[in-house]
């Protein structure tokens, strides 16, 4: 370590080489934090946990009564000094009392990206709603047509505010926080949408996993969907070069203004004129006007019916870099694709159990080195790239439903059914014998962590 | 030797596990717990081995393995960090909080081994639950989410002792302020404490000059036997308002020793000061000591320890010379008045000083003035309730056994003299209250019972007096009524089987009679000089007599008998034929006259019961006419054929008759549906008669008028 910092005193290591380093190595030796501790305000499950991009303070958690709180991280509320932990309360909580506030469990939060001044919530009351964080009023209501499993709004966003929210319907919406209405209905999926993210890459793209077991990127500028992810296409190894894959290019699918298509195109095209002549009808009602709908440019890539995972897409989460996407499926997999070139890693993730009934966070540490999974009653941490498994954090007693990563502490929390949320952190400071000799001072009954044999 | 402490283990943990029991067997524990001490390794087989053991199906395997787990699990930290990761399955395997996790058979064991792991949980939780965060969200998991309910043995401990403490706290800072008062008090009280046993000591000197001899002796022992002298002395004088104190003395006195001193003129007024002094050590100084002393043995000061320790010492001196005065006054035979004072001033002791000094003050000076008072008035009859007291002592609980016995050896020796012989015509007296105040005739305070609280509707007149004729009215004595027994005499009429009618009636016997006096026979013995006069008239209505009148059938045979023998001394046997041929005669005629009436009654019977007959079937047949008529005679509006309606008619009659005789039972009764179905059947062919009757109408309408048609 002080030779390291000593290489870097000399500039004989490149600048963030040290920081790269030692964050790697906390996130690494990651366990349940034991100085630190949030106590939860909520009286059910933790649902969805999100920490604000800001300033990387707060933490938002929606629970399964309604109710939504918001914690600091950073600062304490009190501090036990018996145990040397600090517990953090929760800086306030709206729950059904407040008017217009969430009747029913809330699935998803998000913070508005440029400040903590508002937050949105989706709820199985079929609302979404955008929350002063002042007033802790509603601000503003969206009415959707189901309930809503899943709200996102793109962290580098500059010219939108648009939330794009999974619902049971089939259509994705997207609901402008400027205006108050809908901006976009996205069709393409065949059943209801539990995750949608944002390309950490561009901020027209949008994700979406539905539970027909498909990832569909849409470039909001333009109509239909350009990608549909399928799990049989995969590379191993390098990717192909970036340099030929522009963004727009894959989308079209006129292919009139763009030449050179990619391989992903012509894939999926044949596959298109594959699937076209026994038009697959999942759905009766949709037969009627299936084939008006096929004259529509955009609605060409619902005739794409490969899928990513055998079942619903469950979670979406793009590294921070934006190259590459993980989801996760209700088959229990957890996938690695290649935003780019649209094709599936193959990297194996070792056996999870992915909860099957309601979509679910992945976390992602910030150097894209360990995928956080919420695997039944623990958090499985995997090496992102051979997929192996690091270490499975256990300390909840019931399902783990989400979970969030802390950029700058290397701090994971996670939400759970057992209506806690842990804090799981790199080991603190304070030894534990330094921590006996003052509970002993404190006079309090538990005893040293020793060896006690009697006889 | 790995090899073989595995061996070991698992026989150990087998052995441990497999028994019935609700505890471990000691020994095995033993063993296993020294093995698996001896090294790490061991720790870990144990563990694997427990673990696994917990996975049986069995609760009660389970239950000893947790038993086995609890023990190593405080003991050895290798083994708590093996089973901390392993949390969440060990608390599903013994607690069992989910569906799909349920506790195996046996169900009494399932229930043991839940109660017994939580318990365990929540005890480390205590104990490691800051070490071991597992523990601690589990213990969290199970209490706050799934609200399960934790024996919580700490908390209620914690509050206990918390109570206590506080308690404690309050009693102390009490104590604390009684100390401080005290220490001002102090000299004041053990000065006049001081002086009042140096005046107690003046008084013994005065009274037993001839206790001189005895000086050699220790000061306390001369007392005593001053007080043993005078003991008996000394109960005579001493004034008491109950009869029973009075017997004492007179027992007392009966008793006395010849060389004992007794109290004269001379000295009376020092017994008189030696009992005010005791009074003021019983009620005062006593409790007051007492109250320091426990002041003092319990108030924990902050500082001045030695002053305390001195102070102790010093109350606990006083206190033992108040002891032995006492001891020497109640040798001498002085009490406090009342039983109940007594023990309300002992009682007192616990209390505050205050409310014992108010109480005092009252009690002595109300049992004073009325105890010399009714003391001396009771002397004066004393001899006349003397029976009545003994009576009184058997009646009444006492409470002294001393005075008991010596009343009963009183008693034995008292037989001679006057007071033996006035006993004998001394009217014997039942006990009552007005026993307490015989004789008595001074005023008494109302409020001055030693009972009184404090009043807080307002202020309490201890001066108020009750005049002693209201107090004579109180208890004036009561008698109540009781019936003189007499026995009732046995009728004595003779029986048929030979015997006498024995049964005990006031008046008069209900088989016999009025009674009257009868001889060894049974024969009535009316006074014959009575009978005579009234002989003449009996005479004419004899037979009547006889006949009607059973009462005097008796009385009147033997006028009878008298009047026909000229000779008053007719025998006795030809008397005794007389009568029971009187008997016999009007049983006979009563017989007669009850057959007839019998008769007479049967034959009213029977013809009340063929008229009613009649009359029945009268009624019926009137009623199955009117019915049929109703059912089809009326619906078409003619008179039906006769034999149809005979034939209705004939059945209800068959049916009728039926009714009576054993027929009736096998025969089907008409049920509510056959009544039902029956006139359904009626309905619809008087529809039809009508139909028909109608359209015939029509047809002749239109015959006779076509052309209206």
């Amino acid at each position: 370590m002080l030779r390291r910092l000593k290489r870097r005193e000399l500039g004989a290591t490149p600048p963030r080489s040290v920081a790269t380093h030692v964050r790697g190595k906390r996130v690494r030796s990651i366990e349940l934090a034991s100085h630190k501790e949030i106590v939860s305000a909520h009286n059910s499950g933790i649902n969805s946990l999100q920490i604000d991009g800001s300033e990387a303070r707060y933490l938002l958690a929606g629970a399964s009564d309604g109710s939504v709180g918001v914690y600091d991280t950073q600062q304490a509320t009190t501090f036990d000094s018996i145990t040397h932990t600090a517990k953090h309360e929760a800086l306030f909580t709206v729950d059904k009392s407040v008017p217009q506030g969430h009747m029913y469990s809330v699935s998803s939060v998000q913070w508005y990206p440029v400040d903590t001044g508002l937050f949105v919530t989706g709820s199985f009351d079929n609302n979404i709603n955008l929350w002063d964080t002042n007033t802790l009023q509603v601000e503003q209501q969206f009415r959707m047509p189901g309930k809503v499993y899943a709200v996102a709004m793109s962290a580098m966003a500059t010219t939108h505010m648009l939330v794009a929210s999974g619902t049971e319907d089939v259509r994705v919406r997207l609901c402008d926080l400027a205006s108050g209405a809908f901006t976009h209905t996205l069709s393409g999926h065949r059943d209801g949408v539990w995750a949608v993210q944002w390309s950490a890459a561009s901020e027209w793209v949008l994700i979406s996993g539905g539970c027909d077991g498909a990832i569909r990127f849409w470039d909001i500028r333009q109509a239909g969907c350009f990608q549909v992810l399928d799990q049989n296409r995969s590379q191993l190894g390098r990717r192909p070069p970036i340099v030929k894959s522009v963004p727009g290019a894959t989308a079209s699918v006129s292919g009139s203004s763009r030449g050179e298509s990619l391989r992903v195109h012509r894939q999926g095209e044949q596959q298109h004129s594959r699937l076209n002549t026994p038009p697959p009808i999942r759905r009766k009602f949709r037969a009627k006007d299936f084939e008006a709908q096929r004259q529509h440019p955009g609605m060409v890539s619902t005739l794409d019916k490969a899928t990513a995972h055998y079942g619903s897409v469950t979670a979406l989460q793009t590294t921070d870099d934006g190259l590459y996407l993980f989801s996760a499926g209700t088959d229990s997999r957890v996938r690695l694709w290649d935003m780019q070139s649209g094709c599936n890693t193959l990297v194996n993730y070792e056996a999870t159990r992915i909860r099957t009934h309601q979509g679910t966070q992945l976390a992602v540490s910030s150097d894209s080195s360990l995928l956080f999974v919420a695997s039944a009653h623990s958090i499985q941490a995997y090496d992102v790239w051979t997929g192996h498994l690091h270490s499975k954090l256990s300390g909840h007693y019931d399902t783990v439903n989400c979970c969030a990563f802390h950029v700058n502490d290397q701090e994971l929390y996670s939400g759970s059914s057992d209506r806690q949320i842990l804090v799981w952190a790199p080991p603190a400071h304070t030894p534990l014998e330094d921590l006996d000799e003052k509970t002993k001072e404190g006079g309090a009954l538990f005893v040293k962590d020793e060896d006690a044999w009697s006889d | 030797m790995a090899e073989g402490d595995r061996h070991r283990i698992t026989d150990l943990v087998e052995s441990a596990t497999m028994s019935p029991a609700k505890n471990l067997d000691l020994g095995v524990l033993h063993d296993f717990k020294a093995i698996v001490r001896a090294s790490d390794a061991n720790v870990r087989i144990a563990f694997d081995l427990l673990f696994d053991k917990l996975k049986k199906n069995n609760s009660q395997v389970r239950y000893l393995t947790l038993l086995l787990i609890d023990e190593l699990f405080r003991r050895s930290k290798l083994f708590r960090s093996l089973l901390v990761p392993k949390f969440e399955m060990f608390m599903l395997l013994t607690i069992g909080y989910r569906a799909d996790y349920t506790l195996p058979k046996p169900s009494d064991r399932a229930t043991l081994l839940r109660a017994t792991s939580m318990e365990y949980v929540e005890k480390w939780n205590e104990m490691f639950g800051v070490h071991y965060k597992p523990v601690h969200l589990g213990y969290e998991y199970l209490k706050k989410t799934l609200r399960l309910q934790f024996p919580n043995v700490r908390e209620a401990a914690a509050m206990a002792e918390r109570q206590r403490q506080e308690k404690e706290e309050r009693t102390q800072v009490l104590l604390q302020k009684k100390y401080e008062s005290l220490i001002q008090e102090f000299p004041d009280w053990k000065a006049e404490i001081q002086s009042t046993m140096d005046q107690m000591t003046e008084c013994f000197k005065i009274l037993v000059p001839e206790a001189v001899h005895y000086q050699g002796a220790a000061k306390e022992g001369d007392l005593k036997n001053i007080g043993e002298q005078e003991e008996e002395d000394e109960y005579e004088e001493y004034g008491n308002s109950s009869l029973r104190r009075q017997l004492h003395q007179q027992a007392v006195e009966e008793n006395d020793l010849p060389e004992k001193p007794r109290e004269t003129g001379e000295n009376a007024t020092i017994f008189g000061t030696l009992r005010d002094l005791y009074k003021l050590l019983m009620m005062r100084h006593l409790p007051s000591t007492q109250e320091w002393l426990s002041t003092l043995m319990r108030v924990d000061p902050p500082q001045e320890k030695q002053q305390l320790d001195v102070f102790l010492k010093e109350v606990i001196d006083l206190r033992s010379q108040l002891l032995a005065f006492r001891k020497h006054c109640e040798d001498l035979g002085i009490e406090l008045l009342e039983v109940g004072q007594t023990s309300k001033a002992l009682t007192t002791v616990e209390d505050e000083g205050e409310d014992d000094i108010i109480w005092e003050e009252g009690g002595s000076g109300f049992s004073f003035a009325e105890a010399k008072s009714v003391s001396r008035s009771v002397k004066t009859d004393e001899e006349v309730t003397k029976k009545a007291a003994r009576d009184v002592t058997g009646a009444s609980t006492s409470n002294s056994s001393m005075i008991e016995q010596k009343l009963t050896s009183h008693e034995i020796d008292e037989g001679t003299g006057l007071r033996h012989e006035l006993l004998k015509e001394a009217p014997l007296l039942s006990w009552g209250a007005f026993l307490d105040t015989w004789g008595g005739s001074s005023d008494m305070p109302a409020n001055q019972r030693g009972l009184q609280l404090e009043n807080h509707w307002g202020k309490v007149d201890t001066e108020a007096i009750i005049p002693a004729e209201k107090i004579a009215e109180l208890n004036v004595r009561s008698s109540y009524y009781k019936p003189v027994k007499t026995e009732i005499q046995p009728c004595l009429a003779p029986l048929r089987n030979g015997g006498l009618c024995q049964r005990r009636d006031l008046h008069r016997c209900p088989l016999h009679g009025p009674i009257v006096p009868r001889d060894k026979n049974g024969v009535p013995v009316g006074d014959k000089c009575k009978n005579e006069q009234e002989s003449e008239e009996h005479h004419i209505g004899q037979t009547k007599n006889v006949l009607l009148d059973g009462k005097n059938g008796a009385s009147s045979s033997a006028p009878r008998t008298s009047k026909d023998g000229d000779d008053l001394d007719l025998s006795l046997a030809s008397q005794a034929d007389i009568v029971t041929q009187a008997i016999a005669n009007v049983r006979e005629r009563d017989k007669v006259d009850i057959k007839r009436k019998r008769e007479e009654q049967a034959k009213a019977k029977l013809t009340q019961s063929r008229r009613d007959r009649e009359h029945n079937e009268a009624v019926l047949r009137s009623a199955a006419i009117s019915h049929s008529r109703q059912g089809f005679g009326e619906a078409i509006g003619e008179n039906l054929d006769d034999p149809f309606m005979e034939d209705e008619g004939g059945s209800r009659g068959k049916r009728r008759r039926a009714r009576g005789g054993l027929a009736a039972l096998l025969k089907r009764k008409p049920t509510a549906k056959d009544r039902l179905a029956q006139r359904l059947l009626s309905g619809r062919v008087r529809d039809a008669t009508i139909n028909q009757l109608t359209r015939d109408e029509d047809a002749n309408y239109r015959e006779a008028f076509p052309n209206q048609w």
